[in-house]
């Protein structure tokens, strides 16, 4: 799939073109919502700063920069406006369509698409529990220096442990989460980003597209994120023979009567046997 | 045998004490049995009715509270819009009130605990907090004030209290059908019209034979005076609609506060039990933290865990506040609470009830025997007071015309003119109490939306005000 996008420059070309139109529409689109906003008296200072128009100059001005610092957060997410943010999840919509290779497109597809009420969700998931705040609060990122590989490697093969490390040792799939704006939501996107290889592993399923399928359509039912749910629409792209081997209804059922994979403590499941979390968590092996 | 019969008739004659004919039999000693008693006596036109007034509790408190005022505030505070204040002006006791002892504010911060949703009342001196004991106390010195200025003898004075004094059966006259009641000190005491300011449970109501209709909320009240962190620099009044009931943090003078507090049956209970620690901590969370935070903590402390409750709590509340400026904390939530007063957690259950009628063949109804209400509105005593207010005025009228004033002619223009102002107000207050128990987001952005549209027309704010402080 690689191969055949990346020689064609013209198209290239042609998409980039293509992005600035689609900002214009978009900038007159979002312009006639600008104005419905009501504005307090006090305010109408700020609302001369918060018209598009200069915006855009600026937004498209620094698209072509690198960004300037307070353009991001301490913690280096990128601060966006409502415009941005419309026109990113646009772009990066189409273009992970297109190119569903691209890793970047579909992170920050991923990101953008994940609204604020969607992820509020997620976290009230995680609140309802004292593990679940506890994650909160102390924030774990599971990484190698949490999760030190050395440790992990002397876990019997049937740890969970054993397994995460087998499968994270390919490379780091888990990118830092830079578009979402409140540094909660973030955080919450982020342990939803890194619970992803274990569905991999509980589920029993590969890394390949016939096993990421799943894996999304389990995703689906048990966050609710809209990225997986349109990630799993790939599977119209098998073929006959593929799309009768994987049951994406069973998956979702599978994620939704699981318990909430956000509010698990994985890293107090480490030593755990694979079979056992399953069970704790009533997660049914796909195949 | 007909000697014996002779002899027993004599022992029961000599047992049988004296029946007391009184004009005006008041039972019930709370605010609005007193402001009957005290403006009937004021008013120039009824003051030579003889009065009685029946307490079933002790009044010490009450009589001693003017000249020994105790130094902190009491659990049971009331909010007293314009309208009471001026009735009790009118009535002469509000010079008796202990002006330290009051607060008056000038705007009120309404939010919602599901949505950012918040509408501001502004309007100067639009309510005033005061103590329940403050305005009985000032009441029973306006009574002795009247005594005094009578210059008569005190059994002449015709105004009679009594406290310590339960009514244990109310029977009717054979001869005149005038009520009689028999006290628990052995007295009877034959009315002229016999007033109920009794309460919720009414005897004098349940004599009446009037229904009364309404239903509980499942809800209980619970109430607490705290210590803010600290003096207050512009009073407001806060409430927040939380799904489980509104909760109220009221001014008192300086760093004091007072807290209302509805809640279901199972958190208040947990409320008035849970170290004093815990519940400040919760208070401030309550006006700050989303339901879920909140539904973790009734849960955890229903369960009896506390262990890091309170670390759990100021995480979140300043996780919650980080993003605000001072100004805009100060904008949108009250003052920290830092303590609370020892012992002045209590709870009651909450209700709506409303009697058929006020009035009938002498007897009259005021105050929460003829109807209580949800405290959200802080209306309950209010309604007391222009109760009040009205009857006398009917008892007045009555009498320059000559009418026996227990006849409900003279005491169905009070009933005629309360009922339906009375009646309006509780189910207002009924349909906020149900329309912010609803968590069905649809209904909660619809609500905020009508929130946020009625806090930006000010004509129509003016108007509820209005409404509401009787201005």
């Amino acid at each position: 799939m690689l191969s055949r996008h990346i020689p064609n420059v013209t198209q290239v070309s042609t998409t980039i073109s293509k992005r600035t139109f689609i900002i214009s529409t978009l900038a007159t689109l979002t312009n006639s919502q600008y104005f419905k906003n009501i504005q307090l008296a006090d305010e109408i200072e700020d609302i001369h700063n918060k018209l598009p128009f200069p915006q855009m100059d600026e937004f498209i001005q620094q698209a072509r920069e690198p960004l300037h610092e307070d353009r991001k957060f301490p913690d280096g997410r990128i601060k966006l406006n409502s415009l941005e943010q419309s026109s990113i999840f646009l772009i990066s919509g189409i273009s992970a369509l297109l190119n569903p290779a691209n890793g970047t497109h579909i992170n920050n597809f991923g990101e953008v698409s994940s609204f604020e009420f969607v992820l509020k969700n997620l976290r009230d998931q995680m609140l309802q529990t004292s593990t679940g705040r506890s994650i909160l609060r102390e924030r774990p990122l599971m990484n190698n220096e949490t999760l030190d590989p050395e440790w992990l490697k002397t876990l019997p093969e049937n740890s969970l442990g054993f397994q995460y490390l087998k499968f994270t040792e390919d490379g780091d799939s888990r990118a830092p989460v830079k578009l979402i704006q409140d540094e909660e939501l973030a955080y919450v996107f982020l342990r939803y980003r890194q619970t992803h290889d274990i569905v991999h592993i509980l589920t029993k399923s590969k890394i390949d597209l016939a096993g990421e399928l799943p894996v999304k359509a389990f995703e689906f039912g048990n966050t609710g994120l809209p990225m997986t749910g349109l990630a799993c629409f790939a599977w119209f792209k098998l073929s006959d023979k593929r799309k009768a081997r994987i049951n994406m209804f069973d998956s979702f059922l599978n994620g939704l009567q699981s318990k909430p994979f956000i509010g698990v403590k994985w890293e107090d499941f480490m030593e755990w046997d694979v079979e056992d979390v399953r069970k704790e968590l009533g997660v049914i092996p796909q195949n | 045998m007909s000697l014996i019969f002779k002899r027993a008739l004599a022992t029961a004659k000599s047992v049988v004490p004296p029946v007391k004919t009184v004009d005006v039999l008041i039972i019930g000693g709370g605010p609005a049995g007193l402001t009957l008693g005290a403006s009937l006596k004021n008013s120039s036109i009824t003051k030579d009715l003889k009065i009685e007034l029946v307490e079933g509790f002790n009044l010490d408190p009450v009589k001693k509270f003017y000249d020994e005022t105790p130094e902190h505030f009491t659990n049971r505070v009331v909010s007293l819009t314009p309208q009471t204040i001026n009735f009790l002006e009118k009535t002469g006791s509000w010079k008796f009130i202990k002006q330290d002892r009051i607060q008056p504010y000038d705007s009120i911060v309404v939010t919602e605990g599901l949505s950012d949703a918040k509408i501001e009342f502004d309007h100067h001196s639009m309510a005033t907090m005061v103590e329940n004991v403050n305005i009985q106390s000032s009441l029973y010195q306006r009574i002795k004030e009247l005594e005094q200025e009578s210059e008569l003898k005190s059994e002449d004075f015709g105004l009679n209290l009594r406290d310590n004094t339960r009514v244990e059966q109310i029977t009717k006259d054979e001869t005149n059908q005038w009520p009689v009641v028999h006290l628990s000190t052995g007295e009877q005491i034959k009315t002229r019209l016999l007033v109920g300011a009794d309460g919720f449970n009414s005897p004098v109501r349940k004599f009446s034979g009037i229904e009364s209709r309404g239903w509980f909320y499942n809800r209980f009240g619970v109430v607490a005076t705290l210590k803010l962190e600290f003096p207050v620099f512009k009073y407001a009044g806060w409430q927040r609609f939380l799904p489980t009931g509104p909760i109220a943090l009221l001014p008192l003078p300086d760093d004091n506060a007072t807290l209302v507090w509805s809640q279901t049956v199972e958190n208040s209970e947990m409320l008035t039990k849970i170290d004093s620690e815990i519940f400040i901590n919760l208070i401030n969370a309550a006006f700050v933290l989303e339901d879920v935070d909140m539904q973790f903590y009734y849960k955890q402390l229903n369960k009896g865990e506390t262990e890091g409750l309170i670390e759990d709590i100021q995480w979140r509340i300043n996780h919650a506040t980080q993003k605000y400026s001072d100004e805009q904390l100060e904008e949108n939530f009250p003052l920290k609470v830092v303590s609370i007063e020892e012992n002045s957690r209590a709870r009651f259950p909450l209700k709506l009830s409303h009697a058929d009628s006020y009035v009938s063949e002498r007897i009259a109804l005021v105050g929460d025997a003829a109807h209580t209400t949800h405290p959200l509105a802080g209306q309950g005593l209010n309604m007391g007071q222009m109760d009040v207010q009205s009857l006398v005025g009917a008892i007045e009228k009555g009498m320059q015309r000559g009418l026996d004033i227990g006849n409900p002619l003279v005491l169905e223009p009070y009933w005629a003119d309360r009922y339906p102002e009375n009646h309006l107000l509780l189910g207002v207050v009924d349909k906020l109490h149900k329309l912010y128990s609803i968590r069905s987001e649809p209904i909660v952005a619809l609500r905020s939306f009508g929130l946020k549209a009625v806090n930006s027309m000010s004509l129509l704010k003016d108007f509820m005000i209005g409404k509401v402080s009787g201005k």
